[in-house]
């Protein structure tokens, strides 16, 4: 079971020119051709089925997508895609003991719906599918029966789906108007930036937006009808070491709406960063395995965070054997040091003036989003739950997510972390010089920005953890400027690291991105101070021998190569 | 595995007009130069430490805009205006005899914009070029290891052919993407009047490429492709509770020959008789091992499946490579027998019409810019040569304008027989074998419908019992045969007088997609054939019923 929370690239190669169709026209008609549907399925299931089911649900994902690429001041592509997905999921057994006993989260059906406002049409997809899910479900609940009977007891011992009170939400469908030539004009003019840095061998411009309604209905008599929108710039640059290692960068900017972006200036200064940082990383020396004192920016330690913590306090993972469990059992138990608080809050959209990626305001099993109180002054309180209730805690508390395709589980959505006692961020790095030379240490480190991290939860492997660091610096306690190094991962194991954390700092930074687990892409964030721990452990990052290409790119004399080289 | 995909419309009615004028500047004022500076620089300064320089680069740009739209049940699930650029990087290093290759594919920007596309091919030839090295020495450690046994000779790599230039005239797509989208959509709502259907969708794809390709020895083509398809996919279930998928898949290559939407609501509403055959014919009840007739959609078949993939040469043949790999069922027949005396092949791509019938195989320069010009196979039934590229093999070591698509593959293939009989004569001549053999009936295999796609993969054919008595015919279902290969075609006992043309895309594994060509083939009787019952898959009776339907 590995997680990944990485500021994932859409890069759409060269797509041009779509005529939209028309937009979200009448949203009552999607709501009320699924809402007919299912009442109209669940009562001739309930009558004619054996076992007749006891749960049905149906989650539409309308999507509204628009890629605009470019590189190198041309377009690579400008595509709008629309799809509407569906997700049924149905039930038989009960609320304790159903047919959902084995997949553990694995598993969900989901199939293409048309995307015209068209009730007939719709409805017929929809019941194409659902003799075929029915009898899975009566064929799944067989064998979960048959395995219970002849294997030995569970560890865990918790229902297989909550009760919970039906839901009504009806919302205005979110919609997105995008000046397509002028950000199809502001792309190439951003991309062109890398113009002037032949090393930097591909690199991408690319702005996304999002337009995503969503409707649910279900048997218990939810009908929820919400949508967002969402739009990101992501500019990323490759290079190459003279050693042959893969160098990369990127920036991005995240908004809920197109205003929300940065003014031109502002893109093009982050292009411009991505350039500088890429040649100075081209030059830094590779580092060799280290352990010992680190600081880890806001941005590195709410990954950080994300990876140990975040996803080891899922509901679903405190119910299954396969899982690592590493905090089933602690509830009301000290999990990370008493300066730490943490909570997730999909109901949060702003951290200060940061919009946060992981908001929401209901799950995808149509049940309310709430701020869960996870860690109190380090001692652990709860789990982020789902509909699937593990021993303790009974009920959901919105956590339920999953992407179009796939059943959710409980999934993080803004984790916040908290420190009560902070220093500012010059002291905390006092506080490094300080434990570098208390462990007479020759340096420390300082990680600034990373583009991601995975963790392992499952019992199959070691329980750990990795953290991709993008602009790491030594830092020397005899005054001896920072040095930026290059080709390291952070790595570790939960328990122990947790308790190495010293320090934190007063100036909380918000990591937005996306995270992939078993229920699929989910966009989440994690806010965190910088924190100071007292050992971390890096390795040696993996290195391609391929060289540069052999000729300078055309356009570009030798002597220019050579020079930009720095040979 | 190859699909096919039949083409049983050719309707010639105009619905809209395009207009020929090119939009802007013309693509191939920056795409052709682009290409041909970078490699002119390449060859002169591309070189890897002490390794050999590329001896041959080539360049495939392909140029495609596209409209695809779906509708299922009178809505539409998608409708997709797509422009893309695809660059194909070829190196070659060593020489004719013995080389290393590789091939790239990189993304273009779709901006008409020089720059990109000359970066694009640095880039992409530099990655190849270190490829094509490091396979290189690979495959020369491997030539020096190998012991050399007597037979083995020394096949080359790569065919030395001559220089083509050919320009065309870019296509511009132009089409009224609401016009159609209402077209889709009224035609998969003619599915609305037809309970019997589960599942039901309907497909239109234009695509409209410009090929440009360039290579190191001077060849230049610039290609335009149109291809349109129109598929229609059923799923229904027959009373008897198996389950039949009846589908239709046309397609056209010029705007001249504009799919009628009249006709196709014709096609439409034909798959719904096509379901009450299915369902009113009987099940064969016992396996079936005698004389069959294969006639205009089946004999069709049976040449393309079980001939024409015999008849491509695929190399392979040389010591380093492994035994087996590539080489194809016919290679070591060329001399030799392959069909009866009174049967002759040809591969004709310079054929545009077979009577009135437009054909779908006609080109003038295949996929790697070599010249192609008619090509006898099997002349009274021996087999003379095969369909290459430049990809040679012991008995063929030059192209012969045959590279399509993934391989070498037939254009527009014309079997024909010598002192062909009448259908009468052929029913007559089975009778006589069955009633020899001590048969009740004999088999004649007539369409190609859904339920008859593959000889050889087990479908469930549709087809014919002739009385023996009487020469009644009897349609019944539920039979595959097997054990059927080319070999059989040696057993063909006689040929009819009555070429059916049919045109189809070689390679189509999804709407939009395949290599047009076209077949054509007289009615044949094989001497025998295994035809075994099979197993109808039956499902129960849907427990919740249709939405539309049931109200």
């Amino acid at each position: 079971m590995k997680s990944k929370l990485t500021a994932k690239i859409v890069w759409c190669a060269l797509i041009l020119g779509v005529v939209p169709l028309p937009l979200f026209a009448q949203p009552q008609v999607v709501n009320n051709a699924i809402s007919d549907e299912l009442t109209r399925t669940f009562k001739i299931l309930k009558e004619k089925g054996d076992p007749p089911p006891y749960f049905l649900s149906y989650r539409v994902t309308d999507t509204d997508s628009t890629v605009i690429a470019g590189s190198l001041g041309a377009l690579q592509g400008n595509v709008q895609n629309r799809s509407r997905i569906l997700d049924t999921d149905i039930r038989v057994g009960d609320y304790d003991f159903d047919n959902t006993r084995a997949s553990q989260g694995y598993g969900g059906s989901s199939i293409e719906l048309p995307v015209e406002d068209d009730p007939a049409a719709i409805r017929s997809v929809i019941w194409q599918g659902m003799d075929g899910l029915y009898n899975s479900a009566v064929e799944q609940l067989r064998q979960a029966k048959q395995t219970d009977a002849t294997t030995v007891a569970d560890e865990f011992n918790a229902p297989d789906f909550s009760r919970e009170k039906p839901q009504i939400n009806k919302a205005e469908p979110a919609t997105l108007e995008i000046d397509r030539d002028l950000w199809s004009e502001k792309i190439r003019a951003v991309s062109a930036v890398f113009k002037k840095y032949p090393l930097l061998y591909f690199s991408t411009v690319s702005l996304t937006a999002d337009a995503t309604n969503k409707y649910f209905v279900n048997s218990e008599g939810s009908s929820v009808q919400h949508g967002a929108t969402q739009v990101r710039v992501v500019i990323y640059a490759i290079t190459k070491a003279e050693d042959g290692m893969d160098l990369f960068r990127f920036e991005s900017f995240e908004a809920p709406v197109m205003e929300g972006l940065p003014e031109d200036k502002k893109i093009i200064e982050a292009a411009e960063k991505v350039a500088k940082d890429l040649m100075a990383l081209r030059k830094a020396p590779t580092m060799d395995p280290y352990a010992g004192p680190a600081v880890l920016s806001g941005r590195a330690s709410g990954v950080f965070f994300h990876e140990i913590f975040g996803h080891r306090i899922e509901g679903h993972r405190q119910k299954s054997e396969y899982e690592g469990n590493t905090f089933t059992a602690k509830v009301n138990e000290h999990v990370l040091p008493p300066i730490f608080s943490v909570s997730d809050d999909p109901t949060l959209k702003k951290f200060g003036n940061v919009d946060l990626s992981g908001h929401y305001m209901y799950d995808d099993e149509g049940v309310k989003a709430q701020r869960v109180p996870l860690v109190n002054k380090g001692v652990l309180n709860t789990f982020l739950m789902s509909r699937s209730p593990v021993e303790g805690v009974k009920q959901s508390n919105g956590h339920g997510r999953a992407q179009p395709g796939r059943s959710p589980v409980s999934r993080q959505g803004n984790l916040i972390i908290q420190a009560e006692k902070t220093m500012s961020k010059a002291a905390l790095r006092n506080a490094l010089l300080a434990e570098i030379k208390r462990q007479k240490k020759p340096f420390g480190l300082f990680f600034d920005d990373i583009s991601g991290g995975f963790t392992n939860t499952s019992r199959f492997s070691t329980q750990a953890f990795q953290v991709t660091p993008v602009m790491v610096y030594k830092v020397f306690a005899n005054g001896r400027p920072d040095e930026l190094v290059r080709g390291l991962d952070l790595i570790g194991t939960p328990l122990t690291v947790f308790s190495k954390i010293i320090a934190a700092d007063d100036s909380p930074e918000v990591f937005n991105g996306v995270c992939g687990a078993e229920s699929g892409w989910v966009p989440v964030s994690a806010v965190s101070p910088g924190i100071l721990v007292s050992q971390i452990e890096v390795q040696k990052r993996f290195k391609s021998k391929a060289s540069l290409p052999i000729l300078p790119p055309p356009g570009v004399s030798p002597e220019e190569w050579q020079e930009a080289k720095g040979k | 595995m190859k699909n096919f995909v039949y083409r049983n419309l050719i309707l010639v009615i105009l619905v809209f007009s395009i207009s020929g004028t090119l939009l802007g500047q013309n693509t191939q004022d920056f795409v052709f130069p682009a290409i041909e500076d970078e490699m002119t620089r390449s060859l002169k300064d591309l070189k890897w430490k002490s390794f050999d320089k590329p001896y041959f680069l080539e360049y495939v740009i392909e140029d495609v805009d596209s409209l695809a739209i779906q509708a299922t049940f009178g809505a539409l699930k998608r409708s997709t205006r797509q422009r893309n650029r695809l660059l194909l990087t070829q190196v070659r290093v060593g020489n004719y005899d013995l080389d290393s290759g590789a091939v790239l594919p990189y993304p273009l920007p779709v901006d008409d914009d020089y720059e990109s596309i000359r970066r694009a091919v640095w880039f992409s030839t530099d990655e190849a070029y270190k490829r094509a090295i490091d396979q290189f020495e690979s495959v020369k450690a491997a030539k020096e290891s190998i012991v050399k046994e007597e037979e083995d000779e020394d096949v080359p790599s790569f065919s030395k052919e001559k220089t083509v230039v050919s320009i065309g005239k870019p296509g511009v797509l132009e089409v009224d993407q609401e016009k159609w989208e209402k077209h889709v959509r009224d035609w998969s709502a003619i599915f609305r009047s037809y309970p019997k259907f589960n599942d039901s969708y309907v497909n239109f794809y234009v695509r409209q490429s410009n090929r440009y390709l360039v290579n190191s020895e001077g060849t230049k083509v610039l290609k335009p492709e149109l291809l349109i398809t129109v598929d229609i996919h059923t799923n229904a279930t027959s009373k008897d509770g198996s389950s039949i998928g009846p589908y239709k898949h046309i397609f056209a290559t010029s705007f001249d020959e504009i799919l009628n939407v009249e006709a196709i609501n014709k096609e439409i509403r034909s798959l719904a008789d096509e379901v009450k055959t299915f369902e009113d014919a009987a099940e064969l009840k016992e396996t079936y091992i005698g004389p069959a007739i294969f006639t205009e959609g089946a004999s069709a078949q049976l040449f393309i499946q079980l001939l024409a993939p015999e008849l491509e040469n695929s190399g392979g043949d040389s010591p380093i490579d492994s035994p087996g790999v590539g080489s194809s069922g016919f290679g070591d027949r060329i001399g030799r027998r392959v069909l009866p005396a009174f049967l002759s092949v040809v591969d004709d791509p310079t054929m545009t019409k077979f009577g009135n019938m437009k054909l779908a195989g006609n080109y003038e320069v295949d996929d790697e810019g070599v010249e192609a010009k008619p090509l006898t196979l099997i002349e009274n039934g021996i087999l003379r040569t095969l369909l290459a590229t430049r990809n040679p093999s012991k008995k063929i070591r030059n192209s012969n304008g045959r590279a399509r698509g993934a391989g070498a593959d037939m254009s527009n293939l014309i079997v024909s027989s010598k002192n062909g009989k009448t259908f009468a004569e052929l029913k007559a001549q089975m009778i006589a074998e069955c009633k020899e053999q001590g048969l009740p009936f004999g088999i004649i295999f007539r369409e190609n419908n859904a339920t008859f796609s593959s000889f050889t993969n087990g479908g469930a054919v549709l087809a014919y019992k002739v009385n023996v008595t009487d020469g009644r015919e009897e349609i019944f279902k539920g039979a595959t045969i097997t054990d059927f290969a080319a070999s059989d075609l040696r057993r063909i006992l006689g040929a009819g007088n009555d070429p059916y043309a049919f045109n189809f895309l070689i390679n189509s594994s999804y709407s939009g997609t395949g290599t047009p060509a076209s077949i054509v083939a007289p009615t044949v009787l094989v001497e025998e054939i295994n035809l075994r019952k099979t197993r109808l898959a039956k499902e129960k009776p849907k427990m919740v019923t249709h939405p539309y339907f049931s109200k």
